[in-house]
């Protein structure tokens, strides 16, 4: 007998040529939910249990692996590939071949084949996406502390003294919670967590 | 004698050449025409303005002619063209141009596309390309005759590759790909002249001889490509095909990004905010 899992699918998304997504597993908490008004190309490959949320576009031949999560907005290009439990952010972009093996933290973007890195915030989606100049310059500027930090603090030091402070912004402060969450997994894989 | 199987989907508008055969479950749209000795297997599709020439082999799951996938495509009546003697294997597709670009997609004759290639809007392929499986093509992008494309090759917007160059496989390319050249790895480099590709296609040992020592001159020597360029420009009796070379290097450079093409776009900032896709924008 077929077990009991489930595909749910939204409203006005496009699937071209071959797309395949794969329903959910019994362990894996039995669905996979795709969320409304994504573009999926050619050939992409949506994984067991994964959630896909709205607007993002996943390029020619991208390869989703099982229990991963893509929030909103967010824009894989062609043959990007992602482990299983890997979250991708809100508004990130990575780019060709770029192969995910920890969660991909929100408004940046991520290239290199694999493993990828982070690269900078991911200024012309976000200016495509109507944010104005003064929150981008935040972000930017919340990524060079992160990122570019050269005074001796370690990752986990910087997003702490970060998260401290008040009077955040709010995308910075929705990418410092990602970045925290995601340390909680020895691999950075925060869905991996949840892991039965 | 055209072989219609009694199970494929044939518009009465479509346009079919001598010796046509289409295979089980095809669907052959109305504004489509299919010139003599085409051999269709099962499940091809082909949609919108579409010309295929003579002779083409379309394995199984072949889409031609499919809307671009393209935020800026409006809808309009683009075209897609095919010239001769191609084969396209299992699952390939090609994709019609896009009003912002030429208004069309464009392949040459000759040319081989393993399974799962991907040619997508306003794209140009010319002759005798061999492009190897899942390779995927941007939008806009030009392949110059005789090059070689081996396995899981991704190919930015707007690149031009130079003829009879050869691209490692799971190349990410990102800027134009010379003539003549071996071209690889992330980041992506020149690595030298492709001299068993050029054996392949006839070329003398003294054509051979001249490119690599160009090929020197250009990468290896010197403070910086165009510093040597000029230098190598200058020279008069220069081969036929280095001077082709440095044209295109010279033309390549021209672009912050190294894509020559990319200098020529036609969409404005306007046209690239983020907006929902054709298909569902007409159904507002």
């Amino acid at each position: 007998m077929e077990p009991d899992t489930r595909l749910i699918i939204g409203e006005g998304n496009v699937f071209r040529e071959n797309v395949t997504l794969n329903r959910g597993t019994p362990h894996g908490g039995g669905q996979t939910v795709i969320g409304s008004n994504n573009y999926f190309m050619i050939g992409a490959h949506i994984g067991h249990d994964c959630e896909v949320e709205d607007n993002t576009v996943i390029s020619n031949y991208v390869q989703i692996g099982g229990h991963g999560k893509i929030e909103g907005n967010a824009w894989l290009s062609a043959f990007t590939g992602t482990h299983q439990f890997v979250t991708i952010g809100r508004f990130t972009f990575t780019g060709g071949h770029c192969g995910c093996v920890h969660d991909i933290p929100p408004f940046t973007r991520a290239a290199g084949i694999y493993p990828c890195e982070i690269r900078g915030i991911n200024t012309t989606g976000l200016e495509r996406a109507g944010f104005a100049q003064e929150r981008i310059e935040a972000l930017k500027e919340a990524y060079r502390y992160l990122y570019r930090r050269r005074n001796g603090k370690t990752m986990a030091q910087a997003v702490a003294e970060l998260a401290g402070q008040n009077e955040l912004d709010e995308n910075v402060r929705y990418l410092v919670e990602f970045l925290q969450r995601a340390a909680r997994h020895r691999l950075g894989r925060y869905r991996e967590l949840s892991r039965r | 004698m055209s072989k219609i199987s009694k199970w494929a989907l044939v518009d009465s508008s479509a346009e079919l050449g001598a010796d046509v055969s289409i295979g089980p479950f095809c669907e052959i749209g109305p504004a489509v025409k299919i010139e003599s000795g085409c051999e269709l297997m099962n499940h091809v599709t082909i949609q919108g303005i579409t010309r295929i020439g003579p002779n083409n082999v379309l394995y199984q799951n072949v889409v031609i002619g499919a809307a671009p996938q393209d935020l800026k495509y409006n809808g309009g009546p683009t075209e897609t063209i095919i010239g001769s003697n191609n084969v396209f294997r299992e699952n390939c597709t090609v994709h019609r141009g896009t009003e912002l670009g030429e208004g069309r997609t464009v392949i040459g004759n000759g040319n081989l596309f393993m399974v799962g290639v991907h040619v997508a809007h306003d794209c140009i392929v010319e002759d005798n390309v061999l492009l190897g499986n899942q390779t995927t093509l941007a939008g806009h992008v030009r392949i110059e005759e005789g090059a070689v494309l081996s396995a899981l090759i991704g190919i930015h917007h707007f690149v031009r590759v130079g003829k009879y160059s050869y691209i490692g496989g799971l190349t990410p390319v990102r800027r134009d790909v010379p003539p003549f050249v071996k071209f690889s790895g992330d980041p992506n480099a020149v690595r030298g002249i492709n001299e068993e590709g050029l054996k392949r296609r006839k070329f003398s040992e003294a054509e051979i001889a001249a490119l690599k020592q160009a090929f020197r001159r250009l990468f290896r020597e010197g403070n910086s490509i165009t510093e040597q360029l000029d230098q190598l420009e200058a020279e008069e009796d220069l081969v036929e095909h280095v001077r082709y070379l440095c044209r295109f290097l010279r033309e390549s450079c021209q672009d912050r990004f190294g894509r020559y093409q990319e200098m020529a776009r036609q969409d404005s900032r306007q046209d690239r905010q983020f907006r929902r896709p054709a298909e569902l924008r007409k159904k507002e």
